[in-house]
């Protein structure tokens, strides 16, 4: 009974064991037994804070009828340690009420369609998900049960008690639409298996994997689709869920491809007491045509994207990145890596050239030197990482100021090309502008 | 003469039996330099193997080395390109390059592009664990996508250079390893060099184009050697350099290279 306090129900229950209310937990709990739900139906719904809403509608057929998936959600619920209050119906809003307001002894299957209308006619109004207030009133006047309201003619109905009533009796007699929204879109291209035995040994992962591929692989290829991004959810028999996910740089339809991309991911399985069933959803597709694929199958030669997928797999993103130019006379911006997309570009001069020349090895952040005069021109000595160099050649100087739309300062940076007395060459800079002048090192040369 | 058929008739056997058969080994990696190649068993870096490059931490030269001769293989046909026979494998071959963990300068794209490797077709791995690195590395040289293959950062175990070199002859790659200033090198490379500074003797001021000392210390099949070499901006080629006067002294003895 809501509102009571602690000593109150203790004293009225002696053998009370009392726990602090944890609504995150529950929720968070109620969306990972949603998830987990989905290994019957890819709809479901999360209804209030302690419901799901089941989709079933043409899942039955994978079970052997839709009264067998009933009992066998009520049985693994059952069995994973979950109370639950089960019911279903022809619409949402008949199995909610039929659930909870049933009078004891029903069935709590409610389908058949010619039986269902009596069954709910017997409902309280309360069934109907209408405001409290509303029931007390419609009890007031005699009305409580849902064969009463449907006696009554519907247009004094809705105008002595308000649209909301009649619209709650049409979706309970499905004469009026009540669309449920599922906790994520369900996924169009996917595979699914479901074992009699729950696996947890690699080998067997590996099977199934190749399995769901295979299936996967042909439903593509006759969209003419190949896979960019692959989400496998394993189910497993204590309620939880675990989400591996793979991507490609290009489409691919190759299933031995895709087995190796996952075959990165063996390690990461916690299968737990055992999983058993999983399903492989394409999340992002795209085009790829046939031509495309016998091209590459035929010469038996990797190709480049094949070898980036695996590196990203196994390794992340920076696995496999590439040089970009970018216009900018800054040196430690002109170059970045970036993630590799697509082709390799054929081979000829970067996009932004600097006409000066460039030393191979850049320290970024530029690291401050200490040098013998502190003037514009170049040091006879410096001092860097404890060693002391002398200059015996340079070149320059070569000026380069700093992007002031950028930075919002105008620091201005005179490069030197330093050799010193053992032959190696620095690219040094003075800094003018700043708070903090001075000469600092910025590469090396070759 | 009977004898320099002896000579040349144990030279195949040996050749045979050190490795694949020479019938359908890709062409080495040549210098351009028929000095070094001559000395060198292969006319070149043997291809596929793993050859190492030593040198000091704060000397960029090994690098401008590896990138010199990772350009000679994967550049565009160029005119006045000097090449021995079948030194380039294919045009616009693509590049991978490890980072591994102790890599800790940054690369200038153009700069590459001025030692003949177009940076468009090089890829990148920075991989923060060593077995990662290392992972990537030997796949990389196992799938027949890179032709050569730049390891920077790797400190290898003699187990993990056998499983790369695996991996190369499997793949027909060759890989050309920059590990870490002080660390052990394992024996199982083909080649093993030692690549430092020269300061440049000319009449004016400018520091003019890179000079390297490049000594051959450890080759299967040949002896070791020294050489200077200069790398000519203008032409993309190295040239053996006349004079080595003005040899610097080693910043810090490492006895176990010798």
């Amino acid at each position: 009974m809501p509102g009571l306090t602690v000593a109150e129900a203790k004293a009225l229950v002696p053998g009370l064991i009392v726990g602090d209310a944890d609504p995150d937990g529950d929720a968070a709990g109620l969306q990972s037994l949603a998830a987990w739900c989905q290994r019957w139906t890819p709809r479901v719904a999360l209804d209030g804070d302690d419901g799901l809403l089941l989709d079933i509608a043409g899942c039955g057929h994978l079970f052997g009828g839709d009264g067998a998936l009933i009992a066998e959600v009520e049985r693994r619920l059952i069995k994973a340690g979950i109370e639950v209050r089960l019911g279903a119906a022809a619409t949402p809003a008949a199995a909610w009420a039929w659930t909870r307001y049933r009078p004891s002894g029903a069935v709590p299957v409610l389908v058949a369609a010619e039986h269902a209308e009596a069954h709910l006619g017997r409902l309280p109004v309360a069934g109907l998900r209408v405001p409290p207030d509303l029931v007390q009133a419609l009890a007031r006047v005699g009305l409580r049960t849902v064969g009463d309201l449907q006696r009554l003619p519907r247009a004094a109905l809705a105008r002595r008690f308000g649209p909301t009533l009649i619209e709650r009796l049409d979706r309970l007699l499905g004469q009026a639409a009540d669309p449920i929204t599922p906790s994520g879109p369900p996924s169009r291209w996917a595979a699914r298996l479901a074992l009699a035995e729950p696996i947890s040994r690699k080998e067997d992962f590996e099977r199934a994997i190749g399995c769901l591929l295979a299936e996967l692989v042909t439903s593509l290829g006759a969209g003419g689709l190949g896979a960019r991004s692959l989400v496998l959810t394993l189910f497993r028999v204590d309620a939880s869920t675990q989400i591996l996910s793979v991507g490609t740089a290009q489409a691919s339809r190759d299933a031995r491809h895709l087995h190796r991309l996952f075959a990165e991911r063996y390690e990461k399985i916690n299968p737990g007491y055992g999983v058993e069933t999983l399903i492989l959803e394409a999340t992002a597709t795209e085009r790829l045509d046939p031509a495309q694929l016998t091209a590459g199958r035929g010469s038996q030669r990797p190709s480049m994207a094949e070898i980036v997928d695996r590196l990203r797999a196994r390794a992340g993103h920076t696995a496999a990145l590439r040089f970009a130019t970018v216009e900018t006379h800054v040196p430690e911006r002109a170059t970045r890596l970036r993630a590799s997309e697509g082709e390799m570009p054929a081979a000829g001069a970067p996009d932004w050239l600097e006409s000066e020349m460039r030393p191979l090895l850049l320290l970024s952040p530029p690291e401050p030197i200490v040098t013998d005069r502190n003037d514009a021109s170049v040091p006879d000595t410096f001092y860097w990482r404890g060693r002391c160099h002398h200059v015996m050649r340079s070149d320059g100087p070569e000026r380069i100021r700093s992007e002031w739309w950028r930075d919002g300062q105008s620091a201005v940076r005179d490069y030197f090309r330093i050799q010193d007395q053992q032959g190696r060459r620095y690219w040094v800079f003075r800094r003018q502008g700043t708070a903090r002048d001075g000469w600092f090192i910025h590469g090396l040369f070759a | 003469m009977a004898r320099s058929e002896d000579l040349q008739a144990l030279r195949e056997c040996i050749k045979r039996l050190e490795g694949p058969a020479s019938a359908d080994r890709p062409p080495s990696l040549a210098f351009g330099v028929p000095a070094i190649d001559n000395h060198l068993p292969d006319e070149g870096l043997r291809a596929p193997g793993i050859h190492e490059f030593f040198g000091d931490e704060c000397d960029a030269s090994r690098f401008g080395l590896v990138a010199a001769l990772a350009g000679r293989w994967s550049c565009i046909d160029r005119d006045g390109m000097e090449t021995t026979a079948g030194s380039r494998l294919e045009d616009d071959a693509p590049v991978f390059w490890l980072r591994g963990p102790a890599a800790t300068w940054l690369i200038d794209a153009q700069a590459l592009w001025q030692f003949g490797i177009s940076p468009q077709r090089v890829l990148v791995s920075q991989c923060g664990r060593e077995a990662d690195g290392l992972w990537a590395l030997e796949e990389a040289s196992r799938c027949s996508v890179f032709p050569i293959l730049v390891g920077e950062g790797l400190a290898l175990t003699p187990l993990q250079a056998r499983r790369i070199q695996l991996a190369a002859e499997a793949g027909r790659a060759t890989v050309l390893l920059l590990p870490p200033p002080l660390s052990q090198p394992p024996p199982a490379a083909a080649t093993r060099w030692r690549v430092s500074s020269l300061p440049v003797h000319r009449g004016d001021a400018s520091i003019g184009s890179p000079r390297w000392l490049i000594e051959l210390l450890r080759c299967r099949g040949g002896g070791p050697a020294t050489w200077a070499l200069e790398w000519d901006d203008e032409q993309r080629r190295l040239d053996l350099v006349a004079d080595v006067a003005g040899r610097p002294l080693a910043a810090t003895p490492c006895s176990w290279l010798a």
